[in-house]
């Protein structure tokens, strides 16, 4: 009979190096879980005991429920544009043209430009063209300029590797370009469609570097949280931090849920 | 395309269409709905308009205010001077002193803000002398007027020090020993180096030459021993207070104000070095299209029961003597409205003159 498999000093130590890992990673998400459940006024420990009251609180504040809605529209809003845009830029570059790569890397501009030179220059931008502030005016081309870098990198790998015989066998049969598309690379590209617009709903959702530059009267969510903690005592932040959690990671894991979809039948 | 696939997606695109007219149509109507309404476009403390405030303010002069995210009041004069900046906003508030000169200027002509006119804000005539002190003013018209005002302060729980200890009458408490590692400084150079200025003795520490600089940095990097930790936000800041992980902390009204009404035993320093007062001045920009809306708004704000509901709600002091009149003896001495009366001494909240070596010193403070 054989007895407890023992650990090497290199397996232990590599285990440790990765519990250590979950717990930097997720300790600061855990506390703010349960501070969401502390009976107290400040958050700081210790802890008073168990309540649901902070949540109770947050879905009774109107502001806090407007600005909830304001960022769920506008991330549906930028969400889908991105990912038509990314769709068209995606097929673009499936074909090779005059300054291609330079194109791309303008394209993913965005994001290697810090979010508070991308928000002042907005800003300026704005200001130049006299544009009005507001949420589907400049907060709306403020959070696509940024999503759609990335959800062109979340789509161009799907198309890339899309065999292109399928569609010549289509034409061979008669199908014009737009009945090849409709008919043939949707269908089959749609997963990743949908994976790009839950990824670019979550970077529009969470966005605040941008938004504060551009943004009019009315408050994002991020931008609401701020104002709160820049304010006033709100023992009620880790409930909302908790609520904007779920629906962030909720839909980032549906995304990766879709896209993982994609991956097998990409597979299969 | 055949006639079957015609049959299919004629209807589906007009349905499309016919949807997307709807989307239009609902998006224009609150538009249409919102220009019925009077309303201005504000940056300012989003807690001047908190909870009886706005309504306070709305009320009585049928204009909405859209206030914005409020982030600094520099962030206000940089909004103010960026393009656009002249019609996008019709009202800001931030600290009067910052606002002057971008306010102003080079010289007459070259205002960027709107003269106030006396008749649309007769309220004007009972600004306190704290605000009038600090009005923005050219040739005999005021392009900046003070509508509240305030000091910083170290915070102390009265739990852990005594409100005899003679260190809650100085910015010395700050920087003693007596509470070394349950200190907590705010993370701004502007601020820190002004007050440490003050406990050091000098007139007037925004002029502050190399050698002082050099002199208050040496001190400050000697006492931040003692120091806890140093806040960034008011939320960090309230909890640092609220748990008693630190028993005296560079603060504000709000704080003082928040932390009282949920029962903590926290009060605030009257230094004898100097307190440091500042106001929050209004301001139009002289491009405003709602230039009168906006006077109105100002005016609102200088009556006397928003300005004592001001005081109640928030901490910060009205700019007008008509709020004082509204407020008990208690209520204007826990407020501070009498710092003068008491004698202690007031330094006003100026830019210094070379801010770069300043945020450079601050952050030789924090390397330290």
């Amino acid at each position: 009979m054989r007895g407890f498999p023992t650990m090497s000093r290199w397996s232990l130590a590599l285990w440790l190096y990765a519990g250590l890992f979950f717990v930097v990673l997720y300790g600061p998400l855990l506390t703010l879980v349960v501070f969401s459940f502390n009976d107290g006024e400040v958050v700081a420990l210790p802890l008073r005991g168990f309540t649901l009251k902070w949540y109770r609180a947050i879905f009774g504040m109107p502001e806090l429920l407007a600005s909830l809605a304001n960022s769920f529209i506008l991330g549906i809003l930028s969400g889908a544009i991105s990912t038509a845009l990314a769709l068209g830029l995606a097929l673009a570059f499936r074909r090779d043209f005059l300054l291609k790569s330079l194109l791309l890397r303008l394209v993913l501009l965005p994001i290697i430009v810090p979010g508070i030179i991308g928000g002042v220059v907005l800003l300026l931008f704005f200001g130049y063209f006299n544009v009005p502030f507001g949420l589907y005016t400049t907060v709306l081309i403020a959070h696509i300029n940024w999503a759609l870098p990335f959800a062109f990198l979340t789509l161009y790998p799907r198309l890339h590797r899309f065999d292109r015989s399928i569609e010549e066998a289509a034409m061979d049969l008669g199908a014009r370009p737009l009945r090849v598309f409709t008919r043939v690379v949707l269908p089959m590209i749609t997963p990743a469609i949908l994976a790009t617009f839950l990824f670019s709903f979550t970077l529009s959702f969470d966005e605040f570097i941008r938004t504060i530059f551009v943004l009019g009267g009315e408050r994002t969510v991020p931008i609401q949280v701020w104002t709160l903690i820049v304010e006033q005592i709100a023992p009620f932040l880790p409930a909302i931090g908790v609520v904007i959690m779920v629906i962030s990671v909720s839909a980032s894991l549906l995304g990766a849920l879709v896209a993982g979809g994609v991956g097998r039948r990409g597979r299969a | 395309m055949d006639d079957n696939e015609k049959n299919t997606t004629g209807p589906t695109r007009r349905l499309l269409l016919q949807g997307m007219g709807a989307v239009g149509a609902s998006a224009l109507l609150p538009g249409a709905a919102f220009a019925q309404q009077k309303s201005i476009d504000g940056l300012m403390v989003n807690g001047i308009l908190g909870g009886p405030l706005r309504a306070m303010i709305e009320g009585p002069t049928g204009v909405k205010v859209n206030d914005g995210p409020f982030v600094s009041s520099t962030d206000n004069v940089a909004k103010l001077m960026a393009p656009g900046g002249g019609t996008r906003y019709d009202l800001f508030i931030g600290v009067s002193e910052f606002s002057r000169n971008p306010v102003l200027g080079a010289g007459p002509g070259k205002e960027r803000g709107l003269a106030f006119d006396p008749a649309k804000v007769p309220n004007l005539k009972d600004l306190s002398a704290i605000a009038r002190d600090d009005l923005g003013t050219r040739d005999g018209k005021n392009y900046i007027v003070p509508v509240y005002w305030g000091y910083d302060m170290a915070l102390y729980n009265k739990d852990h020090v005594p409100e005899n200890d003679p260190l809650t009458q100085s910015w010395g408490l700050m920087f003693s020993e007596k509470y070394a590692g349950r200190i907590a400084w705010y993370d701004v150079p502007h601020q820190m180096i002004m007050v440490a200025g003050l406990h050091m003795g000098l007139k007037e520490p925004e002029k502050a030459s190399a050698s002082d600089l050099a002199e208050i940095t040496k001190f400050l990097i000697s006492k931040k021993k003692n120091v806890r930790a140093i806040w960034t936000t008011f939320a960090q800041a309230v909890n640092l207070m609220a748990s008693g992980e630190v028993v005296v902390s560079y603060g504000w009204i709000p704080m003082r104000v928040a932390l009282q009404k949920r029962g903590f035993n926290i009060t605030n320093n009257w230094p004898s070095d100097g307190l440091l007062i500042w106001s929050h001045g209004a301001y139009i920009p002289k491009d405003s299209p709602k230039g009168n809306e906006a006077q109105a708004v100002v005016n609102a704000m200088l009556a006397g029961e928003y300005g004592a509901a001001l005081t109640r709600e928030t901490g910060y002091l009205s700019g007008s003597v008509a709020a004082e009149k509204l407020l008990s003896a208690e209520e204007k001495k826990a407020a501070g409205y009498d710092v003068r009366e008491r004698g202690i001494k007031t330094y006003s909240l100026k830019w210094p003159s070379d801010l770069s070596r300043w945020v450079e010193a601050w952050g030789k403070v924090k390397s330290a």
